[in-house]
């Protein structure tokens, strides 16, 4: 029998608003969701028994807004909030909010995050408990020549990193004295923009990082476990596009592994951290490993974790919500789990290109899981996070793991709509092509990951040959086929539905034959 | 019937013995020396085509360039293969890819995305360098630098800082470089 629940609102959209809702409905908790203006027939939407509209595109009037968020609850009954990634879901005067209006907030509380989600803070909070980080300028740095002292102190390269940053929104990497007043500058700006602060602060740059992560989850009272770690080395533009467990660099490490789990237990305790969150760590190759921040939500990668532990993150974090929940055992970790993020944005570049989709068509197959909002032609909103997909494979081993992801990244096609003349329709692009790269990279199949790799690799992002000269026979013959009907049809058009495909007229042929025509 | 179409695309020479025609159908083919008898089915996608040895998905999608010419981008859907400017220039029709790569034109700089110009780094008249920074794009909540895809004078700048922009809105045209 399912036990009657009072509803829990999502507060967000996309893939991980379906992802929360399903888990919801599992354990019977009816399910609100919220949208703004583009997001009216979300999918999203259509994954919860109620929804709200809350405003217009910009996060600020929509999924940002406390007060209509708080509202939209009240309004539906919801006892619990579950704020999902991004968003409203590291913001402590949102989890004050909800408390003050006799809400729960699905996460931990405002203190915690106070604590934690300030890099500064957090840093403080760290060094007290002796877990080694990277060294860093004590506070947020007031001019350029202040950063300029501190890299002379410890020695270029260091980087630039906003106070309230994230997803490398904010951060610059500085190779020389001379480059720290344009990149504070500009790095400031963005942070500013992004985040409504500018403050930065400075750390030492370690070469050949690798970015791993712990995944813990807190009672709220002092007791906490982790569930093992993520490695997300692979990134572009500061931002992951590949997450793994267990990580290769700790499979080198094993002893490594042990202390990064202790001292994130250690954190997670002395700051009562409640629900599910995430240490970052950077491991060098030596397999030395410093404190990054701490991440006080469910994160974007939190299958690859359930995929090896068999833990529903979102299930936990609900029962820990309405009390039912007590400080689980540290699960049993078994085989390897690839997270890949399919993105609209140029392969090449990186740069996001959203826009509408014609077509899409996901993977299935043994082992695989899929979080997205796009079953169907639909549009990449360009007012949010440009992620289309997040394609999960578990197997065995680490290499089965990876050739599941190859012939799971071959089945996925994502396509733009066409015009009648064949062109594409919008803007859309994707990273499939790149992913597809990726994952055949022999660097990548042999775990040797550090964050510079895809810089390191060209051919990952080298645009595709032109003009055919390295054409497969097939692709040349299916090429000019569809070139040809294309043309005969393209001809036959406007000629009335009845004869579109049919047979072309005489002097179109002898035409052709001629070769007057193009 | 015997008509027949001949060309090339890339370095292969290809000719159609029997012209093709609808969404299904099959048709043989010469590639080289060798003649193939295929049998395709189009989708909204690209083609399915079936050969003697084996059956083949691409994905394809039309591109006009500057000129309006159809280019062709192919996508393997069983595996790597990716290229793009395909075409299959028939016998007697003028082969201009070449042509066109030596002609540097002035190239318009347009904005891929709505976003708000935050630095203009050149100003009309000066000469850049091949990827020299032209202006810096916030979009997304991410600075964006926007590079000189060839060398050239700047010609004409259309956008000032802190002006907002749509997709596609002229943001400068650099000149052929002399």
């Amino acid at each position: 029998m399912i036990q009657p629940r009072e509803p829990v609102l999502i507060a967000n959209r996309g893939e991980i608003a379906i992802r929360i809702a399903r888990t919801a409905k599992l354990l019977g908790f009816p399910t609100v969701a919220v949208y703004s203006d583009p997001d009216r027939f979300s999918e999203h939407v259509r994954a919860c028994d109620q929804a709200v509209y809350l405003g217009e595109a910009a996060p600020s009037a929509s999924y940002l807004n406390v007060e209509k968020v708080i509202a939209a609850a009240k309004k539906t009954g919801a006892r619990y909030i579950h704020p999902g990634y991004g968003f409203l879901s590291e913001r402590p005067h949102f989890v004050e909010a909800c408390e003050k209006a006799g809400l729960v907030f699905v996460g931990p509380s405002a203190e915690s995050m106070r604590l934690m989600g300030d890099k500064i803070t957090a840093r403080k909070t760290v060094d007290s408990l002796g877990v080694p980080r990277v060294p860093g300028s004590a506070g947020a740095v007031s001019s350029a020549e202040e950063a300029i002292s501190f890299g002379k102190q410890v020695g270029f390269p260091i980087l630039l990193k906003a106070t309230a940053g994230g997803g490398g929104k904010g951060m610059r990497r500085v190779d020389s004295e001379k480059e720290v007043a344009a990149a504070l500058e500009g790095a400031s700006r963005e942070a500013l923009g992004a985040f409504g602060d500018g403050s930065m602060y400075v750390e030492k740059l370690v070469l050949k990082p690798h970015h791993v992560e712990i995944q813990v989850f807190g009672d709220g009272r002092g007791g906490a476990i982790h569930l093992g770690e993520r490695e997300c080395s692979i990134q572009r533009r500061h931002q992951k596009v590949w997450e793994e467990s267990p990580s290769p660099i700790l499979e080198r490490f094993p002893k490594t592994r042990e202390k990064m789990c202790e001292a994130a237990i250690r954190i997670a305790s002395s700051v009562k951290y409640a629900g599910a969150g995430t240490f970052e760590f950077i491991v060098d190759e030596e397999g030395q490993f410093y404190f990054l921040e701490m991440n006080t939500r469910l994160q974007v990668e939190h299958p690859v974790t359930e995929l090896v532990t068999g833990v529903d993150l979102v299930a936990w974090q609900l029962l820990l919500a309405t009390g039912e929940l007590k400080l689980p055992q540290i699960p049993l970790r078994k085989g390897s789990a690839i997270e890949v993020r399919l993105y609209a944005e140029d392969p090449h570049h990186f740069l996001p290109a959203p826009g509408p989709i014609g077509a899409i068509a996901l993977p299935y197959g043994p082992f695989t899981r899929v979080d997205t909002a796009f079953t169907g032609p639909g549009e990449v909103s360009l007012n949010y996070d440009p992620m289309i997909a997040k394609i999960v494979v578990w197997a065995p081993t680490r290499a089965e793991a990876i050739g599941r992801m190859r012939v799971a990244l071959d089945e996925t096609r994502v396509e733009p709509p066409k015009k009648a003349d064949g062109t594409a329709l919008g803007s859309l692009k994707t990273n499939l092509s790149f992913l597809k790269r990726l994952v055949r990279l022999p660097a990548v199949l042999e775990g040797d990951t550090p964050t510079d790799l895809i810089g390191a690799h060209p051919e990952l992002t080298a645009e595709p040959p032109s003009g055919g000269l390295s054409l497969s026979l097939e692709g040349a013959v299916a090429t000019s086929l569809y070139q040809l009907i294309e043309e005969l049809e393209a001809d036959t058009v406007g000629a009335g539905p009845q004869s579109r495909g049919a047979d072309s007229t005489a002097w179109r042929q002898v035409a052709l034959r001629e070769g007057v025509r193009s | 019937m015997s008509a027949s179409i001949s060309g090339k695309l890339g370095s292969w020479d290809l000719e159609w013995l029997s012209i093709p025609r609808g969404r299904e159908g099959s048709a043989r083919v010469r590639v080289g020396k060798q003649i193939f008898e295929v049998t395709w089915r189009k989708d909204s996608h690209g083609v399915w085509v079936e050969f003697p040895h084996g059956t083949f998905g691409f994905d394809l999608l039309a591109e006009r360039d500057e000129e309006g010419k159809t280019l062709y981008r192919l996508k393997s859907r069983q595996g790597l293969e990716n290229q793009v400017g395909l075409h299959f220039a028939r016998a007697g029709e003028a082969n201009t890819s070449g042509s066109a790569e030596k002609k540097k034109k002035s190239v318009r700089v347009r904005a891929q995305m709505p976003g708000k110009i935050v630095r203009v780094h050149v100003k009309p008249g000066d000469f850049v360098e091949k990827d020299q920074l032209l202006l810096v794009m916030e979009a997304m909540k991410m600075e964006n630098p926007i590079k000189a895809s060839q060398a050239g004078q700047v010609a004409k700048l259309v956008v000032t800082e802190g002006q907002a922009v749509e997709t596609g809105a002229e943001l400068l045209t650099l000149g052929e470089s002399s």
